[in-house]
C-alpha cells in the first residue's frame, strides 16, 4: 500500500520553510506521494522519517537498458497496471527477428531494412528498436559480426548454446546486446557470460514458478539487468503470465518479478501476427519480437505502441488547417475552432449531424478547448487571423465570412480587424450548430 | 519456493445479458447471444470466470455506402441496397453472431425513408436471418425519434438492442424499448461519468439495468483508440469493483472507426510508404478490434470478413485456454 | 450641436445625446448598463434594444440589421450600430441589461465571524491620538516633528518606530500653531513602522472611522467602522462597475490588454464604485471623508491589481503568477479614494496565488479554521469558487471558475439579494403553483442565489428538468414554453411580478447554474481526494459568498452544490472576505495571522488537473453521478 500525502506529511518538519524549493511541507508530501520528488530534497528531514518513508519509494520494476549511445533502448520501469492511472513509462521495444541461417546478403538486407524503417506521425519519427539474431544454425558469432557492421540498432542474441553465445559476445558485447536466454539447463553458463561481458540477460523458464526461482538465483548471482520470459507461447497463456508477472512486480513488489518481460509474436499469417502483437503491446510486454517486416504491419504495430504509451492526460490534437465536412464548395460556411481533438470532433459530429456542408478552420491551440485556449491567450484574434491567412481557406471560398464560437464572442471585433473577414458569432455550444444554421446564419450574413 | 499467484479480489461481476428471443421466448430468433458475466478482466482465467465469449456483430447498411475502398467494397457490392441479402451473407458466409443494422436511409437530408419503410426493412432482415439484431437509426435525433417507435414495434418481442440513448436524447428510445421488450444501447462521448449519467437517466425512466448495453463513442487505431481503450478498461474495473451503473456488457464500433482512418483507405499512389492497400484496412480493423477486446468489450461491431474470421479465431484461442 | 434626448424606458432616465452618437454610447454615459462583449463592433449581438419611438440611423449601412418585435411595437436593433439623430425612446430587454448598479443597504455579518474578542488587545490599522503638546519655549526648542513624536511615544511607547508623511510634515508647523499645540493625530500601521498620516484640530476629529472593503468580481461590499470601538456604523453593497468590461476576471484582463487607457478605465471603474459606496455611507451616517483614516481591503488577486492600477495580465498566462501577492500600504490620495487624503489604504490580506486571493486568506482568518483542531472546509462561491480545507496543522486551497450565475449575473431571471429578490422557492407539480418568499415581501423582481438553489431542487423534484438539467419537453404545464428557439419555464407570470414582465428560467440558465455548482463540487472533491479524505471526515463547512443566511442547506446538498455532509455541520456564513477585512482593520493580530496563513497554505492548481475535469463532468449532474456518494439525497 503506497503512503498517502497525509501519511508522509506527518513525518515532515511542517515548518513550511520552502528550503526544498516547494512552498509548503504538504505540497512536498504530495509530490513525494506521486513519486515526483525525493525525500533527500528536504534538508531538515529526520532520521526517523527517512526510515519510515524510504521503503515505500523504491521503484517496483527495474528499467533495463539494451545497447549504447543514441539508439540504446530502455525498457521496463513501469509503475502502474493501467494506463489511465499514469503514463506507462518506457514504450516497449520492437525487435525484428533475423535468422542466422539466412545468406549473408539476405541477412544484410533484412537488417538494413529494419534499421531504415521509420514512420512519420504527428510530426515525429517512429522507428524500430532491436535486431534479434536467432541462432537457428549455430552461426551466431558470424551473424553477430555482420550485424555489428550493418546494424544501427542494438542487438538481441538468441541462442541456448553458451558457446555460440560466447562467440557472438566476443564480437559485439561492446554494443551491450541482450543475451537471450538463460534457462534451467544453461543457467550457470549464461549468467557467467552476462557477468563477464556486462550485458543484460533474459531468463526463459518452463513456467512461472521456475521463472521466479531463476530470477531470484540470477539476482543472488549479482545480476541486476534482467528480462523475463515465462516460456508461454500460446496467446492465452501469454496474457495470463504477463499479467501475473506485472501484478507481482507492481502490486506485490515481489523483487524477482520486478523486471521487464519479453514476448514473441505468433500467428500463421500477417493478420494473426498483428493480433498477437497488439495484445503484447497492450498487455505489458517490454520487448515484442516479430519476424514481420512489411510496411503495413509495422505501421500498425508502431501506431498501436504510440497509442498505448501516450500520456493519457495529454489532450490529443488534430492538425491545424482546413477540414471539410460533407461536400463544401466556394459558398459554404467557414467555422473556426481549436485543435483539441474532442472539440474538433464534436464540431464535426454536430455539423455533419445537421447535414451542413462546411469548412472548418482549425487553429493550433496546443490541444486545448475554445474557452481554455482563450483564457490562456492561445486563441487570440492575431493567432486566428494568421491561421485564416495561412491555411489556404481564402483560396477555397469566395466569401470572407467566418463563424466564431459563441463563447469567445468577445474576440469578434478584433478578429474582423485583424483578418479583414466578416465574423459571425455562432452558438456557445456545438450542439446548437444545426439549429444555428437552420434559423440564424442566413439572416446574420445577409448584411455582408 | 514457488510464486504466489497475485489474484485480484474483485467484489462484483459483469451483468449477463441475452440478446434475441426465440419462439419459446416470444420472438422468432433461431439463436440468441449471451454475453457478460465476467468475473475478471478479459481472459484472466486464473483470476475468475469468463462464462461467455465476446461476440462479433457485423454491420449491415440499408442503403449503398459511399466511398468504401475496394478491399472492403468487393465483399458487399452484390448485396448493396438489399439489407436482407446483406444480413444473410454476413451470417451465412462470414459467420456473424449478430447483425447490426443501420437505417441510414431515414436521414432527412438523404433518402428520407419513412418510419413505415424502416419498419419494413427490419421485418425483412428479421425474416432473412435467425440471429439477434442491433438496430440503429440514421443519427439525426429528430428523425430517429420519429422512426424508432415503429422500428421497435416492427421487432416487438424479438429482444433487439436499440441504439442509442444519449444524455440529450433518451426518452423516445426508452419508451419504445419498454413497450416492446427490447434492450437499449446507452451511448456516451468517451466519458465514464456521462455513461453513468445516461444509465441513471434511463433507469429514472423505468429501464431495467439488465436491458442496457454500454457504448462509448470511439476512435480507430491512430485516431483516439487509446482513449476508448482506457475508458473501456476503467469501466470494466469499476464494474468489477461493484459500480452497479457500469456493470453492463460493452459494445465497440470497430469497422467504421478503423476504416475511417487514413491509413486504412488512402491509395498506394498517395501513400506508398504504408504498404499495399488491400492489406492495410484489414490489419487496421484487426488491430483496433484486438485492443478493444483486451480492454474488455463484449460486442465487436465489424466490417471486413477476414478481420472477422481472424478475430473469431483469436477469441476462440483466448477462451479455450486453461487457467495457468 | 443639437442636444437630443434618449429616453430609457423602465429606467426613468432621459439622457442627453448628441447627433451621431450610438445608443450604446449614450447609455454608457447615462449609466444604463447594456451588455456588450465585442466592444461595440456589432458582432456579439449582446446589445439588442428596442426603439419604441423615433428613428435611428445605421452606423454602417452595409452592416445594418433590424428585426421585428414579437408584439409589433418598435424595432429591435443593436445599440452599438444605431446612431441617434432625433429624440427616441429605447427599451432595454432583460437579456441585454447589464446589471443595475444601485447601492443597497447590506445585512449585518454573522456575529461569530466578526468577534473581536478573539483578537484582543485591538490595534486598528489607524488610530487617532489627541495630544496636548507642550508649547516650545527657549528651554524646550525641540522641533515640531520631534515634539510630536515625543508626545505620541509618551502616549504609547509601542508606536516606535514611527515616521511621518511629507504632505503631513508640510502642514505640521501651521497646524500646531493654529491649534495651540492641541491636535488630533492619526497614526497608521504599515506592518513595519507606524506612520503619522493626519493632523487636525481636535474638534474636527470627534470620531475616527475606518472602512472594511470586499472587492468582489461581481459585488463590492463596504462597512463603515468606528475605529475606537469597532462598532459597525453602516454597510453598503453594490455591483462592481467593472462588469461593463466583462463578467469574470479573465474577460476583464482581456479587456485591459487592449491598451493602457483601458487599464486606467478598469482602475477608475472600481475607484468610482467604491467612492459611490462611500458617499452613500457618508450620507446615511452623517460622516465626512476626512474622518475616515484607514481602509482595509480584501479581494481576489486580479481585483486588487486593478484597484491599484497594476496590469494583471500575468495572471491570465500560464503559470498564472500575480504581479504581487503582498501589496504596500498606500494613501487614499494615491488611489483617488474619497477618504482622508493621507488615510492608509491597506490590502491587509496577501494572496496565495493568482487565483486564490486575499479574500480567501481573509475568510480563513474570519472563520478561525486555521486555529481549530477540527477539519473544516471553507467554500466561497463567488464568480470564482474558492475552496480551503484544513485545520491548525495544515491548509490547502484551490480555485475554480464557477462563473457568476449564483450571483445573479448571466442568468436572466436572477438578481442580487435585494428587495424583491426571491429567496425561497418551491414549485408544486400537483397545483402547478409556486410558493415563494421575497426580500421585503415585495412582488418578485428576480431570483437571488438561495432562491436559485431551491428552484433547481424543486424543478428536479417535480421532473420539470432531469438530472442533467434538460427540460422535459413533455412536462404537462403551460409554464413550459418555447421562446427564441429555446425551452423556458415561467416561474412568475407578468401580472405577478414587479417588473411587468414574466420571470422565466431558460434551458441555458439551468445549464449555467449547473456548471457553476459542478465546478464548486468538483473542486471540493478533488481537494479532498488529493489528501485521501472523504466528505464524512469534514467536521465543519463554512459556505461563504453569494448565498444569504436564508439558504436551505438541505437543498444545497440536494442539488449537489455541496457534498453529502450531515447538515448540522454546514454553516452559511455570508461574506467572509468582508469579515476578514473588518478584523484586519481592527486588529494587528488579525493582520499578522493573515500573513502566516498564506505561508502555511498549499495551493492546488486545478487548471491543469485531469482529476478536476473528470470530477467536473461527474458533478455536472444532480446531485452527482455517483449516487452512492449522496446517500441522504432521495429523488
Amino acid at each position: 500500500m503506497a503512503l498517502t500525502a497525509m501519511d508522509i506529511y506527518k513525518q515532515l518538519p511542517k515548518t513550511n520553510c520552502g528550503d526544498c524549493g516547494i512552498p509548503t511541507c504538504l505540497a512536498f508530501a504530495m509530490k513525494l506521494a506521486q513519486g515526483q520528488a525525493s525525500l533527500d530534497e528536504c534538508p531538515h528531514v529526520t532520521e526517523d522519517a527517512i526510515a519510515a518513508l524510504e521503503g515505500s519509494s523504491a521503484p517496483p520494476m527495474k528499467t533495463v537498458t539494451i545497447g549504447t549511445g543514441d539508439k540504446a533502448l530502455d525498457i521496463g520501469g513501469q509503475t502502474v497496471l493501467f494506463r489511465h492511472e499514469e503514463t506507462f513509462r518506457n514504450p516497449c521495444g520492437i525487435a525484428i527477428q533475423v535468422n542466422t541461417s539466412l545468406s549473408e546478403e539476405e541477412m544484410r538486407e533484412r537488417i538494413t531494412t529494419a534499421c531504415n524503417t521509420e514512420f512519420d506521425r504527428v510530426g515525429m519519427i517512429f522507428d524500430l528498436d532491436l535486431i534479434a539474431l536467432n541462432d537457428d544454425d549455430g552461426s551466431l558469432p558470424q551473424a553477430a559480426q555482420i550485424a555489428t557492421e550493418v546494424s544501427t540498432l542494438p542487438l538481441m542474441l538468441m541462442s541456448d548454446d553458451p558457446e555460440s553465445m560466447r562467440g557472438a559476445l566476443e564480437v559485439c558485447s561492446e554494443g551491450r546486446p541482450l543475451i537471450y536466454a538463460a534457462g534451467a539447463d544453461n543457467f550457470d553458463e549464461m549468467t557467467a557470460l552476462a557477468k563477464e561481458f556486462s550485458c543484460p540477460l533474459a531468463i526463459r523458464s518452463q513456467n512461472l514458478d521456475e521463472l521466479y526461482e531463476l530470477s531470484e538465483k540470477a539476482g543472488e548471482a549479482g545480476l541486476e539487468d534482467l528480462v523475463l520470459d515465462s516460456g508461454a507461447r500460446e496467446l492465452n497463456a501469454v496474457l495470463q503470465n504477463q499479467t501475473i508477472v506485472e501484478r507481482a512486480a507492481i502490486n506485490e513488489k515481489i523483487k524477482p518479478m520486478g523486471f521487464p518481460t519479453i514476448g514473441f509474436v505468433v500467428g500463421n499469417n500477417e493478420v494473426e501476427k498483428i493480433i498477437s502483437a497488439s495484445e503484447l503491446i497492450a498487455k505489458y510486454a517490454g520487448i515484442v519480437v516479430t519476424d514481420l517486416l512489411t510496411r503495413e504491419a509495422l505501421l500498425a504495430m508502431v501506431t498501436a505502441r504510440l497509442n498505448i504509451y501516450t500520456d493519457p492526460q495529454k489532450p490529443i490534437q488534430v492538425e491545424s488547417g482546413v477540414y471539410e465536412i460533407g461536400e463544401p464548395d466556394a459558398t459554404s460556411p467557414v467555422l473556426i475552432t481549436t485543435n483539441f481533438s474532442l472539440t474538433y470532433y464534436t464540431v464535426e459530429a454536430d455539423t455533419s449531424a445537421g447535414n451542413i456542408d462546411a469548412w472548418v478552420v482549425v487553429v493550433d491551440t496546443d490541444g486545448t478547448s475554445v474557452l481554455t485556449a482563450w483564457a490562456a491567450e492561445d486563441f487570440t484574434p492575431e493567432i486566428i487571423a494568421k491561421t485564416i491567412k495561412e491555411c489556404g481557406i481564402e483560396e477555397k471560398v469566395e466569401h470572407r465570412i467566418g463563424v466564431l464560437p459563441g463563447g469567445v464572442a468577445v474576440l469578434s471585433g478584433d478578429l474582423e480587424q485583424e483578418s479583414g473577414w466578416n465574423i459571425v458569432v455562432g452558438p456557445r455550444e456545438s450542439s446548437a450548430i444545426p439549429t444555428f444554421f437552420k434559423t440564424e446564419y442566413e439572416q446574420r450574413i445577409a448584411g455582408f | 519456493m514457488p510464486l504466489t499467484i497475485p489474484k485480484q479480489r474483485w467484489t462484483a461481476e459483469v451483468q449477463t445479458a441475452t440478446i434475441g428471443a426465440t419462439e419459446a421466448e416470444g420472438g422468432t430468433r433461431t439463436s440468441t447471444v449471451t454475453i457478460g458475466g465476467e468475473q475478471t478482466l478479459p481472459f484472466l482465467h486464473f483470476d475468475g470466470e469468463t462464462p461467455n465469449r465476446p461476440v462479433i456483430a457485423m454491420e449491415v447498411l440499408d442503403e449503398q455506402p459511399s466511398g468504401w475502398p475496394e478491399p472492403l467494397a468487393q465483399h458487399y457490392e452484390d448485396v448493396w441496397g438489399d439489407p436482407a441479402a446483406w444480413a444473410q451473407k454476413a451470417v451465412e458466409e462470414f459467420g456473424a453472431d449478430l447483425i447490426c443494422l443501420r437505417l441510414l436511409s431515414a436521414n432527412p437530408d438523404g433518402s428520407d425513408a419513412s418510419a413505415d419503410q424502416c419498419a419494413e426493412t427490419i421485418q425483412s432482415v428479421l425474416k432473412a436471418v435467425g440471429v439477434p439484431l442491433i438496430i440503429w437509426g440514421c443519427g439525426n435525433d429528430e428523425k430517429d425519434n420519429e422512426i424508432m417507435p415503429f422500428c421497435s414495434q416492427a421487432a416487438a418481442g424479438e429482444r433487439c438492442v436499440l441504439g442509442s440513448a444519449t444524455e440529450d436524447n433518451y426518452k423516445t428510445i426508452c419508451a419504445s424499448a419498454l413497450a416492446d421488450n427490447q434492450m437499449i444501447i446507452s451511448e456516451s462521448p468517451l466519458d465514464i461519468n456521462i455513461q453513468k449519467q445516461v444509465n441513471i437517466l434511463v433507469t429514472d425512466m423505468g429501464m431495467d439495468l439488465a436491458n442496457i448495453i454500454l457504448y462509448q463513442v470511439t476512435g480507430g487505431l491512430g485516431y483516439g483508440v487509446e482513449y476508448a481503450y482506457s475508458i473501456l478498461e476503467r469501466t470494466r474495473l469499476a464494474a468489477l469493483d461493484g459500480d452497479r451503473m457500469l456493470q453492463m456488457p460493452m459494445l465497440s464500433i470497430v469497422g467504421s472507426e478503423a476504416w475511417r482512418v487514413k491509413e486504412a483507405w488512402q491509395s498506394e499512389e498517395d501513400a506508398p510508404e504504408w504498404g499495399p492497400l488491400e492489406k492495410r484496412g484489414i490489419i487496421w480493423e484487426a488491430a483496433t478490434a484486438t485492443l478493444f477486446l483486451h480492454a474488455g468489450t463484449d460486442i465487436l461491431v465489424m466490417w471486413h470478413p477476414e478481420a472477422v474470421t481472424r478475430l473469431r479465431d483469436h477469441i476462440d484461442e483466448m477462451m479455450s485456454g486453461e487457467s495457468v | 450641436m443639437d442636444s437630443l434626448t434618449v429616453t430609457f424606458e423602465g429606467y426613468g432616465i432621459k439622457a442627453p445625446a448628441e447627433a451621431g452618437e450610438t445608443i450604446l454610447e449614450v447609455a454608457a454615459r447615462a449609466g444604463v448598463g447594456i451588455a456588450t462583449y465585442c466592444g461595440g463592433h456589432g458582432t456579439c449581438y449582446q446589445c439588442q434594444v428596442v426603439v419604441t419611438a423615433g428613428q435611428v440611423r445605421p452606423k454602417h449601412e452595409a452592416h445594418w440589421q433590424q428585426w421585428p418585435t414579437p408584439d409589433g411595437k418598435g424595432i429591435r436593433v443593436l445599440a452599438c450600430q444605431s446612431v441617434v439623430t432625433e429624440d427616441i425612446t429605447v427599451k432595454v430587454p432583460i437579456g441585454s441589461r447589464a446589471e443595475e448598479f444601485i447601492v443597497h443597504e447590506m445585512e449585518p455579518l454573522k456575529p461569530n465571524l466578526v468577534d473581536l474578542s478573539r483578537f484582543e488587545p485591538l490595534s486598528p490599522l489607524a488610530q487617532q491620538f489627541v495630544l496636548d503638546l507642550p508649547k516650545p519655549t527657549l528651554e524646550d526648542t525641540v522641533a515640531d516633528m520631534q515634539r510630536l513624536r515625543r508626545g505620541l511615544l509618551d502616549e504609547d511607547a509601542e508606536l516606535e518606530p514611527i515616521t511621518i508623511e511629507l504632505p503631513v510634515l508640510r502642514k505640521l508647523p501651521q497646524a500646531l500653531r493654529d491649534n495651540d499645540f492641541e491636535v488630533a493625530i492619526a497614526v497608521s500601521d504599515t506592518g513595519l513602522a507606524r506612520k503619522i498620516t493626519a493632523i487636525r484640530p481636535p474638534a474636527a476629529a470627534d470620531s475616527s472611522l475606518g472602512l472594511a472593503i470586499d472587492v468582489g468580481t461581481s459585488t463590492v461590499a463596504v462597512q463603515l467602522v468606528d475605529l475606537d470601538s469597532g462598532e459597525v456604523v453602516g454597510r453598503a453593497i453594490r455591483r462592481n462597475g467593472q462588469i461593463a468590461y466583462g463578467e469574470d476576471v479573465i474577460s476583464r484582463i482581456v479587456w485591459t490588454q487592449k491598451g493602457p487607457e483601458q487599464l486606467q478605465n478598469m482602475h477608475r471603474a472600481i475607484i468610482d464604485t467604491l467612492n459611490e459606496l462611500f458617499s452613500y455611507l457618508y450620507n446615511e451616517h452623517n460622516a465626512a471623508p476626512d474622518e475616515v483614516i484607514a481602509a482595509s481591503i480584501a479581494g481576489n488577486a486580479t481585483m486588487i491589481n486593478f484597484l491599484l492600477g497594476i496590469d494583471a495580465t500575468p495572471i491570465r498566462r500560464t503559470p498564472h503568477t500575480p504581479p504581487a501577492t503582498e501589496m504596500p500600504v498606500v494613501t487614499a490620495e494615491q488611489l483617488g479614494l474619497n477618504i482622508h487624503p493621507q488615510g492608509a489604504i491597506c490590502v491587509c490580506h496577501p494572496a496565495v496565488s493568482g487565483f486564490v486571493g486575499g479574500d480567501i486568506t481573509a475568510g480563513v482568518v474570519a472563520t478561525g479554521m486555521h486555529k481549530a483542531e477540527e477539519l473544516a472546509l471553507l467554500v466561497d462561491v463567488g464568480t470564482n469558487g474558492e475552496i480551503v480545507a484544513g485545520n491548525k496543522d495544515w491548509l490547502m486551497c484551490a480555485s475554480c471558475s464557477a462563473g457568476p450565475a449564483f450571483e445573479g449575473v448571466g442568468v436572466e431571471a436572477a438578481m442580487p439579494a435585494t428587495a424583491g429578490a426571491v429567496i425561497n422557492f418551491d414549485y408544486s407539480r400537483d397545483r402547478d403553483a409556486v410558493d415563494y418568499e421575497t426580500i421585503g415581501n415585495q412582488p418578485p423582481r428576480g431570483i437571488a442565489g438561495s432562491g436559485l438553489v431551491e428552484m433547481i431542487a424543486s424543478l428536479v423534484e417535480a421532473k420539470v428538468i432531469d438530472r442533467t438539467g434538460n427540460m422535459n419537453a413533455d412536462f404537462p404545464s403551460d409554464r413550459l414554453r418555447q421562446s427564441d428557439g429555446e425551452l423556458g419555464f415561467t416561474l412568475f407570470e407578468a401580472a405577478e411580478t414587479a417588473i411587468g414582465e414574466p420571470i422565466i428560467i431558460y434551458q441555458h440558465d439551468i445549464e449555467n447554474l449547473l456548471r457553476s455548482k459542478a465546478a464548486v463540487l468538483a473542486a471540493i472533491n478533488v481537494l479532498l481526494g488529493k489528501l485521501d479524505l472523504a466528505e464524512t471526515d469534514v467536521e465543519h463547512v463554512y459556505l461563504a459568498g453569494a448565498f444569504g443566511a436564508g439558504l436551505n442547506v438541505d437543498k444545497a446538498v440536494a442539488i449537489g452544490l455541496l457534498p453529502d455532509i450531515p447538515r448540522e455541520r454546514i454553516e452559511v456564513v455570508g461574506d467572509t472576505a468582508l469579515a476578514g477585512a473588518y478584523l484586519a482593520l481592527m486588529s494587528r493580530q488579525a493582520r499578522e495571522q493573515a500573513q502566516k496563513t498564506v505561508s502555511a497554505m498549499t495551493y492546488l492548481d486545478l487548471s491543469s488537473d485531469t482529476d478536476f475535469m473528470d470530477e467536473f463532468i461527474a458533478s455536472d449532474f444532480i446531485p452527482y453521478t455517483d449516487l452512492s456518494r449522496f446517500p441522504s439525497v432521495d429523488m
